[in-house]
Parts: C-alpha cells; structure tokens; sequence
C-alpha cells in the first residue's frame, strides 16, 4: 500500500475500479450460473400452475443467460481499458520499447552510411583511373 | 517474445479464456437441456467454466496488481524520435546518391548511343580507319562532356 501513496488519487481510484468490475462480473457469471442450474432441477411445489412456473422460469434462465454475456462483454472490455492503460503507463516496457527501436534505428543508418562509404571508396578508384586516361587523352 | 509484447501478449491469452469459460457454460447448460442428458459430460464443462474463470480472475488481478505498482501518474515523455530523425537522413543521403548514379547511368546510356549512330558511316577515309579516332565520336564526346 505504501507503494501506492505515491499515485494521484485519479489513478488510484481508476485502478481501483478496475478491481471492483473484475470481482463484480465474475460474481455475477457465477451466481446467474448456479441460479439457471438450481432453476433446472424444476421444484414441483409451487404455488402457480405448471405451465406459469415453467414459462416464468424460462424468463428467468433466458434473463440469467443474458445477464452471464453481459458480464463476459464487460470483462472483455475491462480487459481492453487494461491494455490501454498498460500501452500508456507501464513505464518499464514503454521504456524498453524505445530503447529498442532506437538501437534498430540507428544500427540501420550505420549499416547504410556503411555500404555508402565503400561506394564512395569504390567510385574514387574508378574516378583516378578515368581521369588519369581523360588527362592523357586528345580530348583535354 | 520482448516484454513489451509480453504483457500484451497474456492479455490476448486472458480474453480468449474468457471466450472459453463462455462456452463451456453454454456447453453445460446445453447437456443438462438435453433429453438424455450426460451428468458426467455436464459435470466436466462445469468444472471448466469454474476453472477457466478463476484462472481469469487470477491473472487480471495479477496484472492489476503490477499496473498499481509501476504506475505513476504523470505521462511518458520519452520519445524515439530522435533516431528516426537520424535514419531519416540517411535514408535521404541514400536516394540522392541513387538518384546522382542513375544520372550518371543515364547519361553513359546517352553517350554510348550515339557513339553505335555514328560508328556505321561509309564514307570513312582509309585515314580514319587505320587507328585514330573518327571525327564524329569526338563531337558526340564534346556534347556529353
């Protein structure tokens, strides 16, 4: 916790967040889940004909099914507003990241101003050698 | 696999989990909707959607947990810019050099076409044709030069 003092009190309260819709959608995935399997067992002592009780706990599961994908889609999109913020605030691999592309960068452009060297080395022995035979020639 | 990539990488795994532990629910409620219901096929997807979703619980709170303690608030202000900028001209050094060689091709090409013109002429005085140079080439030389 000491660690955490350090945080502004929005990102604190972000991540704090984060905690609570992880803990309330997977409680919610597994209740709805246990309710549908209770509702399935089909308890004969009810107040309400057969025919209401099976349509209304058909409602029910077909309510309890819907609300098990709704918390599925939440914790996918928690799972995105978590990448997000990792992108942005994970500071070690951020710093990682450039560091990298930095030494591939320039490792690139010395590998290029490399072969241009030896095309200017190559192109300079041409030059004394075609100037050596223009200089010699008729033609200066 | 470079650590940035890593986190991200187990982020994907997590959703797919998740995909999986949706399904596996489905799967067993389809087993018990069955006529002929198999209690063991259904007790072994419940027991994978239990699974499957406490592993995901697990893992989010792990990387909520390292995302509070390596958080900071204040926004990243590194930048690779800088090595870009240099490959950049370098890359730029490169396609001038290309393009001064391609003129100079160019230019080879020319000189080398109308030399084959003026190489085929009749008229060519026994003079000429011992061993010096004839008149034309060193007009088309004087063009290019």
């Amino acid at each position: 916790m000491a660690l955490s003092r350090g945080l502004p009190q929005s990102k604190e309260a972000l991540l704090k967040s984060y905690t609570t819709r992880l803990k309330d959608d997977v409680k919610s995935m597994l209740e709805n889940f246990e309710e549908i399997v209770k509702l399935a067992k089909g308890e004969n002592d009810t107040q309400l004909s057969k025919m209401t009780q099976s349509e209304q706990d058909t409602y029910e599961m077909h309510v309890r099914a819907a609300n098990i994908v709704r918390a599925g889609e939440s914790l996918m999109k928690l799972v995105s507003d978590i990448k997000q913020y990792l992108i942005l605030n994970d500071f070690p691999s951020v710093n990682e990241a450039i560091t990298q592309n930095s030494k591939l960068f320039r490792t690139k452009q010395a590998e290029c101003d490399q072969k241009l060297k030896s095309l200017r080395d190559d192109m300079a022995a041409d030059l004394y050698d075609l100037e050596e035979e223009y200089y010699t020639s008729i033609y200066k | 696999m470079t650590a940035p990539m890593e986190r991200i990488q187990v982020l994907d795994s997590i959703e797919k989990d998740i995909i999986t532990c949706l399904q596996s629910a489905g799967q067993a409620l389809i087993e018990l909707s069955k006529e002929k219901s198999s209690l063991k096929q259904a007790e072994s997807q419940t027991h994978q959607f239990l699974k499957t979703l406490g592993h995901v619980e697990s893992k989010l709170t792990e990387q909520i947990n390292y995302l509070t303690q390596v958080s900071t608030g204040q926004p990243h202000e590194g930048s690779g810019y800088a090595s870009q900028k240099v490959l950049q001209m370098a890359w730029h050094r490169l396609e001038h050099v290309r393009s001064r060689v391609n003129e100079l091709e160019r230019i080879k090409n020319k000189h080398l076409q109308g030399r084959a013109l003026l190489r085929p002429q009749p008229q060519l005085t026994q003079s000429q044709q011992n061993g010096t140079q004839p008149v034309g080439s060193a007009t088309g030389a004087g063009t290019t030069g």
